[in-house]
Formats: structure tokens, C-alpha cells, sequence
């Protein structure tokens, strides 16, 4: 292959394990490490780093010292990106390594490469997978029995297993990176590599993995919540198990750090089995098909060769299948999503109902309140403007009761008459009190002057106070005319309402 | 290096959890000093309290900060800064209500000496009980549950102490006028205040500890 190309595939390989495997590997990491934030990047750089060169310098994997056109690698990276896609798409945890590397076993296949050393790569997978559940119960056991037995402060407990948690996090940074540089080899086709040859591939990968930093940390926050919302014990037990095994595994085979991730986790919380095993099993198998597949169409397509129909019609079965599968489990997920959401949906309705419920009903209490407000303001204007109207009429009655003068006597008698009469018929009080009334019967005033426009401002005023079952007697105190004058006013109403005898007035306006 | 720094948020955690116990013991004296007219001591409490008050608030954003500084916190945070929140608000508490009793004076009778000594001491028993709950949430979490349930019990029978205080007060002190006895109301709800944040705390505390041992 060309160097360009050799470039291209690394960066496109190492950016896709660092997007999809590391985030899982890192996510109970985040649950509880001491290292300070300045030196996490660099630290994590560094271990990946030199695992990526000692892996490297240490030789290459057998299993994939194979010879592969470009093309072939092309379609097993296209067949494998596709297929995780897809999975990740309908909500599956899925993991790039065990496609990636199905569907390069699935393009040797298809060219007759047989090897029996490719069966034992579905077997370390498994081995360093049980590996890393088994560890996954025994530590997770054991740590939180230390924690919660013993008598230490819960902080110094906490720091200590963030000091164990960071060094466990860095090993394991350098058991993937141990472990990825098997990709190096698989671009340079199994030549013995140098450490200049060594050299660009790592600083690529490193400057992905620094580049990508804010995104993978994104991602780590995202999946801590989803998988790793534990105590720090079991995470600390996740990331042991799972950095022990791949140290085992890192120069037997490409292991996916997400998948023993989800092994240990699995160990530590008897966790989501079922899902992990999509991840494990049927990405591989679906990649290798696919690539196959591929290999089958791209030949027959390339070389004007006959397309062999029992491969073809397989592979499109296969492909077909998968697709089928990825429908259907989306479908049967969206179910209970759709009914979530539209409970949710429901609910937060139900809720913004509630708000203006209570938004109105404090509108209404802030309208009563300013109501009040304004009564109490005018009942104390109306008490001051007595006191000083009393306090006027009692100055004047002292000077009349000790004035010898018998014409000014008269005078100030004259003024206290003038003025009772004047206080008598102010209509200050009736108004305040018709104001009161309309406004506490906004709605019954708007609906009269509907259905009966042509009443006048008094019969208002009459209609009004016969709705409230005033009294002849009342209704005459308080429009300042006689009762003889209301019984009039009444008749007229009566005829402007066109009213007969059976019907009575009162029931009437009521029912305005 | 870390566990040097660690050891430093320790001892300010357990120092703080001191000042409250301290505070406690102070706001009794307070109150003791008060009900018998020592006035010369009940000024020397509310500086005392006062003071401590300010050494708590101190050590709280000193541990507040550490707790934010370190990664390995991160889960157990936001937990501990509400207990420590709580704990604080219950210094405000007794802080307010004591100088509440030098601002407003109230009169106490001396038939309810003994009532209002015996609402106090149920009162702070019941929040001095959640301090070693508090300080066992940290090393045996195990132990918090039986711990809170003292507070439960010593905020009950506060809380029937108070009724047969205001009870007396109402019913029994016709010699007292309404302004007086609607007075002495507000003091016990005070002192009973305090039996309710310790609840509060109580409460705090049993979710904590669950959520450590699960």
C-alpha cells in the first residue's frame, strides 16, 4: 500500500477506537481519580503512548501477518464502520475492534487465506472477556467489603481509591495502547517495524487522542451516567479487571477495551448481559458477513468476472438479515421510548397547566389584594375627611354656644345647617359604593349592556342592585329618590326587559 | 502529598462538627442565663456564638473548596456540602434565637422556668444526637440509623413538651395578657424550631447513609 493511504487508514482507525473504545474504557475513571486536571491529558498521552510503542517495538501479531490489497482492508474498515454504526444507531453498545477485525478474517475468507491460527482469535476474545467478568465479581466483592468495613474516614477512603483508580486508569491506557498497536502492524502488513516507522504512527495516534480530548471527554460524561453511576469501589473493580486483562491479551489479539469494559461491569453489577452480547457477538459476525459480502460484489464488479451466485445471493441474505434485525430492535425500542415520551409529554403538559392554573389564581389573589388595598386606602381617606369635617362642625358649634353675638349665632347655624345638608347629599359614598359593586360584578354590567342597550346609566344602576335582592326601602337610601320613584323605575325596567306579568323581574336578572 | 490534604479537610470537617457542638452547649448556657437574669453572662454567649458562628462559616467555604478541588469526591459531594449546609443553617438558628432573647426580652413567668429549661434541653439533645450521627456517617455508616433514631425520639417529645408549654401558657396564665403569652408562643416555637432542623438533618443523614451502603 502506499504510504498516504497506510497514513489515512491509521488516522481513520485510531480516531474511530479513541471516539468509540476508549470513552467506555475512561467512563469509571471519571467516577473517582486524584490526579489533578492539568496533568490528566499529559499523563494519559504519555501511557497510551508508550504502550503504543512498546507494543510496536515488541513485534508484530501473527494472526495478521497476511497479505491484503488495499482494497480488502478498505472494504473490511467500510463493512466494520458500518455495521457499528448501525448498532449504534438502534441504541446498542457496540465496539470497533471485534468488527474491524471479523471483517478482515471475513476478506481473507472470501480469497481462501485459511489459516487455523484465525480460529483462535473468537477464542482469546472470549478468554480475555471471562477474564475480565471474573475479576469483575471477585474485586468488586472484595473492594467494597474493604470500604464498607473498614474504619476509615470516608474521605481518606475516597483518596485512596482515587490514587489506585489513576494508576489502574494508566495501565490500562497502556495495555490499549499495547494492544492497538497491532493496527500499526496490520498497515505496515506485517513488516518488522522500526522505530522510525514506529514513531510517526504513535504521534498520529497521540495527536488524534489530544485533539479529540473535548469530545472524548463529552462522551465519558455521557456514558458515566448511563453505565457507571456506582460507588468507587466497583468502578476501581471495572477498571482493574479490565485493565489486567487486556494486559494479558494485548499481544495475543486486537481485544476491544469497550467490550472487556462491559465484562467487567457486567462482573461488578450484574450488568445488562444481554446487551453486552449484541456487542460481542453479533458485530463480529455481521462485519465478517458484510465484508464478505462486499469482497464478493467489488471482484465480480472489478475483474469482469462472473458474479458467483450462491455467494452473492448469501452475503445479500446476510446483509439483509442484519438490516432486518437492526429494524426490528429499533422498532420494538421505540415502543416504550414512544409511550415515555408521550407520558413524558403528557406530563410536562400537565405541569405548564398547573403553572398557569396557579399563575392565574395569583393574578386573581394579586386583583383582590389591590382591591383591598384600595378600600383600606379609601376607608381611611373617607375616616380623615370625617375627622376633619367633625372637627370643623365642632369648632363652629363651640364658637356659636359662647358667641353673645345673636346675628353671628344665626350665621354659624346657618353654615352647620348648609354644610349637614351638602354632606346629606354627597354622592361621593353612593358612587364609591356603585364602583365596588361593578367591579365585583364586571361581568353581569357587560352582559346586561348586551342584551339590553338601550337601558340607561340609573336603570344600570337599579338592575345591578336588584340582582344583589336590595329592598325597595334600601334601593331608595341608596339612589337618593323614593321609594315610590324605584317602583316606577322598576315598572320601566320591566317593560324595557319586555316582561309579563307571570315573569318576575328579579329571577329575571338573574339569569343575565 | 494528597493524603496530607486530605487529613486538612478531615480535621476541618471535625472541627466544624465541633464549633456546632459547641455552639449547642453555648446557646444552653444562653438561654439558662437569661431565664435566672445573669445578664453579664448572656453577653458574653452571644459573643461567644457570634464568634463561632464566624469560625463555622470560615471552615465551611475551607471545605467547600476542597471538596470541589478534588476528583475523588466528586460522587459523595454534593451530599456532604448539604449536610454541612444544614448544619449550618441550625448555627444561624441558634445564633438568631438567642440574640432574639436579648432584643426582645421576653417575660417568662417563673412557673415555666422549668418548662421552657426542659423544651430547650429536649430541643438541643435532639440536635447534639446528630452530630456523632453526622461524624459515624464518614467511618460507619452502618451505625447512622440507630444514631438518627434518638433524634426522632428527642424531637417528639420536644414537640409534646412545646404543646404542653403553649398549652400552659393559654390555658393556665390568666394573669398574663394576650400580648405576653402570644410572646412567650413565639419563644417556644423558637426553641422548638431547633428540635426541627435537627429533623431535618436527621432526615439528611438516613438518605446519605443509604445511599453510602448501597
Amino acid at each position: 500500500m502506499e504510504l498516504l493511504t497506510v497514513a489515512l487508514l491509521t488516522a481513520l482507525l485510531f480516531a474511530a477506537v479513541i471516539l468509540w473504545e476508549l470513552p467506555m474504557s475512561l467512563a469509571p475513571v471519571a467516577t473517582c481519580f486524584s490526579i489533578p486536571r492539568w496533568l490528566l491529558l499529559p499523563s494519559m498521552l504519555i501511557s497510551l503512548g508508550s504502550g503504543l510503542v512498546l507494543g510496536a517495538v515488541m513485534g508484530d501479531m501473527e494472526q495478521f501477518t497476511i497479505d491484503l490489497s488495499s482494497t480488502s482492508v478498505y472494504i473490511a474498515i467500510g463493512s466494520a464502520l458500518a455495521v457499528v454504526l448501525v448498532l449504534h444507531l438502534i441504541g446498542q453498545p457496540s465496539a470497533i475492534l471485534p468488527s474491524l477485525t471479523a471483517a478482515l478474517v471475513g476478506t481473507q475468507m472470501y480469497y481462501g487465506v485459511t489459516d487455523t491460527d484465525l480460529v483462535w482469535i473468537p477464542l482469546q476474545w472470549l478468554a480475555s472477556m471471562v477474564l475480565a467478568l471474573v475479576l469483575g465479581v471477585i474485586l468488586a466483592r472484595f473492594l467494597q467489603k474493604l470500604v464498607l468495613n473498614s474504619n476509615v474516614h470516608l474521605l481518606m477512603k475516597l483518596s485512596w481509591l482515587g490514587s489506585a483508580m489513576s494508576i489502574a486508569m494508566l495501565v490500562l491506557l497502556f495495555a490499549i495502547g499495547m494492544n492497538l498497536s497491532g493496527l500499526l502492524s496490520i498497515a505496515f502488513q506485517g513488516e518488522s517495524l522500526k522505530i522510525e516507522q514506529i514513531m510517526p504512527g504513535t504521534l498520529v495516534a497521540v495527536l488524534i487522542f489530544a485533539v479529540l480530548a473535548p469530545v472524548v471527554k463529552n462522551r465519558v460524561s455521557a456514558l458515566r451516567e448511563e453505565f457507571f453511576d456506582m460507588d468507587a469501589a466497583t468502578s476501581l473493580a471495572c477498571v482493574i479487571a479490565s485493565a489486567f486483562s487486556m494486559l494479558v491479551f494485548a499481544r495475543g489479539t486486537i481485544v476491544s477495551p469497550s467490550v472487556v469494559m462491559l465484562c467487567a461491569l457486567a462482573g461488578a453489577r450484574n450488568f445488562r448481559l444481554g446487551e453486552i452480547s449484541v456487542s460481542v457477538f453479533a458485530a463480529p459476525v455481521f462485519s465478517a458477513l458484510s465484508a464478505y459480502t462486499l469482497c464478493a460484489v467489488v471482484s465480480s464488479v472489478g475483474y469482469g468476472r462472473t458474479p458467483d451466485v450462491a455467494e452473492a445471493v448469501a452475503g445479500l441474505f446476510a446483509l439483509a438479515c442484519c438490516v432486518l434485525l437492526a429494524l426490528l430492535v429499533k422498532t420494538l425500542k421505540s415502543r416504550p421510548r414512544q409511550v415515555e415520551r408521550s407520558s413524558d409529554e403528557s406530563y410536562h403538559r400537565l405541569n405548564e397547566l398547573k403553572v398557569h392554573s396557579m399563575q392565574v389564581e395569583n393574578e386573581h389573589l394579586q386583583n383582590l389584594l389591590e382591591l383591598r388595598r384600595r378600600d383600606a386606602m379609601s376607608i381611611a381617606e373617607r375616616i380623615s375627611e370625617q375627622s376633619e369635617f367633625m372637627d370643623e362642625l365642632y369648632s363652629k358649634v363651640a364658637e356659636a354656644e359662647i358667641s353673645s353675638d345673636p346675628a353671628r349665632k344665626d350665621e354659624l347655624l346657618h353654615e352647620i345647617k348648609t354644610s349637614l345638608n351638602l354632606r346629606r347629599n354627597s354622592q361621593d359614598e353612593r358612587t364609591d359604593f356603585y364602583n365596588k359593586v361593578e367591579t365585583l360584578h364586571q361581568d353581569f354590567t357587560a352582559r346586561l349592556s348586551i342584551k339590553c342597550p338601550q337601558l340607561s346609566a340609573q336603570e344600570r344602576k337599579l338592575a345591578t342592585l336588584l340582582r344583589l335582592e336590595f329592598s325597595t326601602k334600601y334601593i331608595a337610601a341608596l339612589l337618593g329618590i323614593s321609594p315610590k320613584s324605584v317602583e316606577v323605575e322598576r315598572h320601566r325596567l320591566r317593560k324595557k326587559f319586555s316582561l309579563t306579568r307571570d315573569q318576575n323581574l328579579v329571577d329575571y336578572i338573574k339569569s343575565i | 502529598m494528597f493524603n496530607r490534604k486530605t487529613k486538612e479537610t478531615i480535621g476541618r470537617l471535625d472541627k466544624f462538627f465541633d464549633i456546632v457542638d459547641q455552639s449547642l452547649l453555648v446557646f444552653i448556657e444562653g438561654v439558662k442565663n437569661y431565664i435566672y437574669h445573669n445578664e453579664d453572662a448572656l453577653s458574653g454567649n452571644l459573643q461567644s456564638i457570634t464568634r463561632l458562628e464566624s469560625d463555622a462559616e470560615i471552615l465551611r467555604r475551607d471545605i467547600e473548596a476542597d471538596l470541589y478541588r478534588r476528583n475523588s469526591l466528586s460522587r459523595p459531594r454534593g451530599d456532604i456540602l448539604r449536610l454541612l449546609e444544614r448544619m449550618d443553617h441550625v448555627l444561624d438558628t441558634l445564633n438568631n434565637n438567642l440574640y432574639q432573647f436579648e432584643i426582645e426580652t421576653p417575660h417568662i413567668p417563673v412557673e415555666l422556668n422549668a418548662d421552657f429549661l426542659k423544651l430547650m434541653e429536649l430541643s438541643t439533645e435532639a440536635m447534639s444526637t446528630t452530630i456523632p450521627a453526622s461524624k459515624a456517617y464518614f467511618k460507619t455508616p452502618d451505625s447512622v440509623p440507630d444514631m438518627v433514631h434518638r433524634v426522632y425520639f428527642f424531637q417528639k417529645e420536644a414537640d409534646t413538651q412545646a404543646k404542653i408549654l403553649k398549652r400552659k401558657v393559654f390555658h393556665d396564665m390568666d394573669k398574663l395578657k394576650l400580648s405576653e403569652k402570644f410572646h412567650l408562643r413565639y419563644f417556644a416555637l423558637h426553641i422548638e424550631e431547633l428540635s426541627q432542623e435537627a429533623l431535618k438533618v436527621a432526615d439528611q443523614l438516613s438518605v446519605m447513609s443509604i445511599r453510602r451502603i448501597i
